[in-house]
């Protein structure tokens, strides 16, 4: 009784495979919301992950490969009071950190099953801007913003939930060039992992 | 196409509005009534720093601009008192101003009026005039010589301004005088029934984050 469900799992694959069976090629587009994890110099700046973040593309498939042009919205911030230690000194009070980064770029994904259904392999090429902002006390103090070559591989899986609509889950890593045009000098590279959900509509 | 542009146009709608949306959670994560001001410190932390042992302060805080007084000067003494007991208990030893010893570094308090970057202020000659442990030649055209990485934050009006400043590397042919270690205490000044407290407060503050300053 307990796993009677069980029962149900039959039912629920055949009328998957329908809807696979029924998938045609063509323009798709792909809305997500999107967590980011930071990493590296991003993490250093704000160490919380960003709940804020949504991802947009449209891509065009083919047999079992698809390519198209997406971009993204992520936002890291963080508040805290306490003391960050600097190179050249200390800063003590109210802190509040926003990193907002947006990305554009080209897509090419790998579907082993078919295009747009299924598992797949990425990879992202294109451009990320990212403008970073740091506040003491009570005025808005620092802002700084850069723009930085990126690439982004991912994986993804895309199960099929109605017709011409499928679940995305996605899992990204975006790999930033590196820029000096950010706060404390030096060079940076804002990377972080992104893990999104959403749906794709053909 | 027609149907990808109008795909494209609703889904950039429903990006912008999830933006808008995500930028106004932000702005309310500052709660401005609870902000109590800041302390930043800036250090020049290298072998001129850790080679000084004497200072000298002067019990005036100046106001800068000159007569803006945004603070009430009552308490001038207990302020200049609290940065002498923070720097002799690390180790310094206070030169008078009437010993013929010549200090090695001279520690300098002011208060602003007005919103400025950074912990220079261009009118210091102004401000401090001709002080007996300035170089001859020392004139409003010189200026402080900043650590390098200072951090570049503005300063509201009513700021408290700890300099302290190397007399021993007061360079003619750069006019520039050193500035080893610097203190804004920003958001204490405020009124007279609270600024003194505040600022004793910011003042154990901007010590507690300097442990550098503790002589070898």
């Amino acid at each position: 009784m307990k796993y009677s469900f069980l029962l149900f799992v039959p039912l629920i694959a055949t009328e998957a495979r329908a809807q696979i069976g029924d998938y045609d090629y063509g323009f798709t587009s792909l809305t997500t919301w999107a967590v980011s994890v930071p990493l590296g110099d991003t993490k250093r700046f704000v160490g919380s992950p960003s709940w804020t973040g949504i991802t947009w593309a449209m891509q065009w498939n083919r047999e079992k490969t698809a390519t198209g042009f997406e971009f993204g919205l992520h936002d890291f911030y963080d508040q805290s009071t306490g003391t960050t230690t600097f190179g050249a000194g200390a800063a003590t009070g109210s802190q509040f950190r926003d990193l907002l980064v947006t990305t554009a770029m080209a897509t090419a994904r790998w579907y082993p099953f078919g295009s747009g259904r299924g598992p797949s392999l990425g990879i992202g090429g294109g451009g990320m801007y990212a403008q970073q902002s740091y506040q003491l006390g009570i005025q808005s103090q620092l802002i700084r913003s850069g723009f930085q070559f990126a690439i982004a591989p991912e994986a993804a899986m895309a199960v099929p939930i109605f017709h011409d609509i499928s679940a995305v889950l996605t899992a990204r890593y975006l790999a930033p060039t590196s820029s000096d045009a950010y706060l404390g000098g030096g060079s940076r590279r804002f990377r972080f992992l992104t893990f999104s959900a959403g749906f794709a509509e053909r | 196409m027609s149907r990808v542009l109008s795909r494209a146009c609703s889904t950039a709608v429903a990006m912008t509005v999830m933006s808008l949306a995500a930028s106004a959670c932000e702005s309310s994560l500052v709660p401005f009534n609870e902000v109590e001001g800041s302390v930043v410190t800036v250090v020049d932390d290298g072998d001129a720093l850790h080679s000084a042992r004497t200072f000298a302060l002067p019990d005036t805080i100046v106001d800068v601009p000159l007569q803006s007084e945004v603070i009430h000067h009552d308490a001038d003494r207990e302020i200049t008192a609290s940065v002498r007991a923070h720097l002799i208990a690390l180790g310094w030893r206070e030169v008078s101003r009437t010993s013929t010893v010549r200090p090695d570094v001279v520690v300098l308090v002011a208060a602003s009026t007005r919103t400025q970057a950074g912990v220079a202020y261009v009118n210091w000659y102004g401000a401090w005039g001709y002080l007996p442990y300035w170089d001859t030649g020392v004139s409003s055209s010189w200026g402080w010589g900043m650590p390098v990485d200072e951090i570049p934050y503005v300063y509201q009006a009513g700021t408290l301004l700890i300099t302290m400043l190397d007399l021993r590397a007061q360079n003619a042919s750069t006019q520039r005088i050193q500035l080893l270690w610097a203190a804004a205490i920003d958001g204490f000044v405020t009124d007279a029934a609270t600024t003194k407290d505040r600022t004793l407060v910011g003042i154990d503050q901007a010590f507690t984050q300097s442990s550098y300053l503790k002589v070898q």
